[in-house]
């Protein structure tokens, strides 16, 4: 987190300090029920992350990337099960298969433009979870159809990604989110995150400029798969099942889109900010109305994601950072040091 | 001296339209060249043709003696062609020098070199519109020369520009007129779309004029200017004699 880079970037370690604190102890007050609030937050920024690297960058948009997921979760899984393969390893196994298959599906896919590409994502998600639903096996391998696949207990072996107590799962998932952070930002500063920005802006100028259209899509796609696929094992490890309707279906491609794109498309903090807001509100909006008027608390979420769209299109993300610009003044004048700080990168 | 870009009977056609019929000409390296003409003329369908946007129905182009006509557009950029579009296309939300950073990615992959290439070709271009500008705030002029800055940045052989100078006061034009002879010194080849005649006249080599997709002349301005075909397909038959 200290590393020079991310030091431009805010032009001051202030914040990135203050929020690496943050990350560090905001488990430790907590019971088991908060920590789950908090690791279901850090799960779904680091997905809404990966999303973000094809679909924010690009301008298109996936409501299919549960797929991906899904496909890192049931190779790990499967891998644990029948070759007693260590998750830790499966994982990066998973991640390398849901990349081309990443690949296999955006090529075709990113010839599709606007609505279309989201339509077809969409069909490819819930042809993914019906035929998982409906298949016991995949040529020979026992996937176990609607029934889904219970992890093995190992006894909480480290080795084996079983894990007693919430916190360990906490920091895992907090360092995934670090490293999604810290590979978005290095996109976003290189030829590759320009190339991406400037093919979102407008393909033809970008084309004429030597930029090869799909190949940088697809690299984006490549980069994006690889990494949601190790939110699946984290989620088949963490819940100890994988399930086609839980981790194949539509909502969770949606929330993760969602997560994204009330953060801030395109964006490198925007889909961690956006976690912040929607999960635990939805969390705590069905705690507290869940059982007291039917549907109640998806009403609300419903009317607070409206406002948010209709008050602020591209995103809370801009707003946020002004708000800590505020903040860092504040901070510094309150120091007397006054403001010798140049303005923030617009990232 | 040979020839950058040579054409043999290029033709395209929009289902019946004949955008442009049998074209053949060449441009010689170092030179100016302009292409004119009334509104659909054809111009920028041969700027697209030229630049492999599309590919002509019929014909062949050659850039550099290189058979080019079912390239892509992306291939030419890496083959030394840069080009402009009539109807400006910034990215919008990046700032003018990520702007033009994009177009010298091409040649570096190092964010750094990109940066002060970008910057040089801001200065060269005498842009005022601030480098940390969001491209979508400037005005229609920045935009313009944004384009130029852009593709300039490629670091091409050949430069296409569609009408660059259209909404420039005539302060504006002179200065981009200096600009477009500075960079023909510094080695590269223009082809040039332009409206204003007084403009294109006192900088081009040679004009190639167009008229319903067909070639009706070429040559050099003095013979263009006397030719009275030229004066009828402006202005009508009955102005030729006036």
């Amino acid at each position: 987190m200290k590393s020079k880079t991310a030091g431009d970037f805010l032009q001051n370690k202030l914040f990135l300090i203050v929020g690496a604190v943050l990350l560090l102890v905001a488990p430790l007050p907590f019971g088991t029920y908060e920590q789950n609030i908090l690791i279901m937050v850090l799960f779904y920024a680091y997905a809404a992350i990966a999303w973000n690297l094809v679909c924010g960058f690009v301008g298109v948009l996936s409501l299919g990337h549960a797929v991906f997921v899904g496909l890192g979760a049931y190779i790990s899984t499967l891998l644990l099960i029948h070759a007693n393969l260590s998750p830790w390893i499966g994982m990066f196994i998973g991640a390398a298969i849901t990349c081309m298959c990443g690949v296999l599906v955006g090529y075709p896919c990113f010839r599709l433009k606007g609505p279309y590409f989201a339509l077809t994502t969409i069909a490819l998600g819930e042809i993914v979870r019906i035929w998982v639903l409906n298949n016991e096996y995949f040529f020979g391998i026992d996937i176990k159809g609607s029934m889904g696949l219970l992890l093995p207990q190992t006894g909480f072996q480290p080795l084996a990604f079983e894990f007693a107590n919430k916190t360990t799962y906490y920091y895992i998932m907090a360092c995934f989110v670090v490293i999604g952070l810290i590979v978005s930002y290095r996109i976003k500063t290189t030829k590759l995150g320009y190339y991406l920005t400037a093919i979102k802006s407008d393909p033809d100028a970008a084309e004429s400029l030597g930029i090869p259209l799909a190949r940088y899509k697809l690299i984006a796609m490549a980069i994006s798969t690889f990494m949601i696929a190790f939110a699946g094992t984290f989620y088949a490890q963490y819940y100890r099942y994988v399930g086609p309707d839980r981790i194949f279906g539509g909502d969770l491609s949606v929330q993760i889109a969602l997560i994204a794109l009330i953060g801030g498309q395109g964006t490198v903090f925007g889909p961690l900010f956006g976690a912040i807001l929607l999960v635990p509100i939805s969390e705590l909006l069905s705690e507290y109305f869940g059982g007291k008027v039917p549907g109640l608390h998806l009403f609300i979420y419903g009317v607070i994601m409206m406002f948010v769209v209709f008050f602020m299109p591209n995103g809370i993300h801009d707003y946020v950072m002004r708000f800590l610009k505020w903040l860092e003044r504040g901070f510094w004048k309150m120091l007397g040091k006054g403001n010798k700080k140049p303005e923030t990168a617009n990232l | 001296m040979s020839a950058i870009i040579k054409l043999e009977n290029v033709s395209k056609h929009f289902g019946g339209l004949k955008a442009v019929q049998n074209f053949s000409g060449e441009v010689e390296y170092h030179s100016i060249v302009g292409l004119i003409g009334p509104n659909g003329a054809g111009k920028t369908t041969l700027f697209n043709m030229i630049a492999c946007t599309f590919p002509p129905t019929s014909g062949k182009i050659y850039f550099e003696g290189k058979d080019i006509t079912n390239f892509k557009a992306s291939q030419m950029a890496h083959m030394g062609l840069a080009r402009t579009f009539q109807v400006v296309k910034p990215f919008g939300d990046m700032t003018v020098i990520e702007n033009i950073m994009v177009g010298a990615f091409l040649k570096t992959k190092n964010c750094k070199v990109a940066r002060e290439k970008a910057e040089e070709i801001y200065e060269f271009l005498g842009m005022t519109c601030g480098r940390d500008q969001v491209a979508h705030n400037t005005t229609t002029v920045d935009r313009k020369k944004l384009e130029v800055a852009r593709a300039l940045a490629t670091q091409p052989r050949l430069l296409l520009l569609d009408e660059v100078m259209a909404g420039c006061n005539p302060q504006e034009k002179l200065e981009l007129v200096e600009v477009i002879r500075k960079m023909r010194d510094s080695g590269i080849t223009i082809i040039i779309i332009e409206h204003d005649i007084k403009t294109i006249m006192s900088l081009c080599d040679k004009i190639f004029m167009l008229h319903r997709g067909e070639k009706l002349l070429e040559g050099t301005p003095e013979e263009v200017a006397n030719d009275k075909r030229a004066i009828s397909a402006y202005l009508g038959e009955d102005y030729v004699n006036a």
